[in-house]
């Protein structure tokens, strides 16, 4: 449906931190598991490490306290300390899926005053459109409409 | 703008489920919904209102008829989720990395502080 083809807009954030781009950029991957809010997680059990493999082809994954794991997407471009761009194969509902793929590229840019720009964007967010289909599966599904209201859920406990 | 609570009390109807899934396979008039649908075509109609309002569907007049279709920018809920979610975490990253730096910073201003302690005694 080319209705569905639509460019979504990038979601942008940017945030200035306190420390030098080399350490910026190690603290954002080598310890995402310090700051990544805690309650977002794919798996059953709370999350133990969250691990990007710092090349590309490299995985961007999550090992859980029961020693399970799951995928958040793979490294598609890997340039320390200045930006890396990963793959969110996250769908509408909230499951990794092989064959979703939107992208998240993060720039690392030290600034005059010692600090450092970290510029996150999300792209390609047009796939959750595109992926009628997919969306389709998921509102017929034993769970379809549990997993599409818990998103909707979310949003409006995000908007409350 | 639509409220992601709206949506959901829009969702929350079986009916109106079942018509954006027959949406979703492309657009359609209210007619040939009605015919897949156990319901009646001004019942269609009502629903076809209601997700309307809530910006999940657009419809288009095609010479005699009018189209119903599924509109993206209904997504703009889940756009707007991500967004927050992005912004919370990086707010979490900024707070832990200074949080860290700062440590360090106070363990170094702590050190240089110690020996001045020394001299004012």
């Amino acid at each position: 449906m080319t209705q569905q083809q639509q460019t979504i807009n990038p979601v942008r954030v940017s945030v200035s931190v306190g420390l030098d781009q080399k350490r910026c950029f190690e603290v954002f991957t080598d310890e995402m598991t310090s700051w990544w809010p805690a309650s977002h997680h794919i798996g059953e059990a709370p999350i133990d490490k969250i691990i990007i493999e710092p090349f590309v082809g490299g995985r961007w994954y999550t090992r859980h306290t029961d020693g399970s794991e799951t995928s958040t997407g793979a490294v598609t471009s890997y340039d320390a300390p200045d930006h890396f761009t990963v793959t969110w194969q996250i769908g509408a509902d909230w499951e990794f899926h092989e064959d979703f793929l939107t992208t998240i590229e993060v720039r690392f840019t030290a600034t005059d005053d010692g600090r450092t720009l970290v510029e996150l964007e999300h792209r390609g967010l047009e796939a959750y459109g595109d992926d009628a289909a997919r969306m389709k599966e998921t509102f017929e599904g034993p769970d379809a409409w549990g997993g599409m209201l818990t998103l909707y859920k979310n949003v409006a406990e995000a908007a409350g | 703008m639509t409220n992601a609570h709206t949506i959901l009390t829009a969702l929350g109807d079986p009916t109106r489920q079942a018509i954006l899934d027959l949406l979703l396979d492309g657009p359609q008039p209210v007619g040939e919904l009605a015919a897949q649908l156990p319901v009646s075509r001004p019942a269609v109609s009502q629903h076809l209102k209601v997700l309307k309002e809530v910006g999940i569907v657009v419809d288009r007049q095609e010479g005699t008829r009018r189209v119903y279709r599924v509109d993206p920018d209904g997504l703009v809920p889940l756009r707007t989720y991500l967004e927050k979610f992005w912004q919370r975490a990086m707010v979490a990253f900024v707070q832990y990395a200074e949080n860290q730096y700062a440590e360090d910073k106070y363990a170094d201003a702590d050190a240089e502080k110690q020996p001045h302690k020394e001299d004012d005694r």
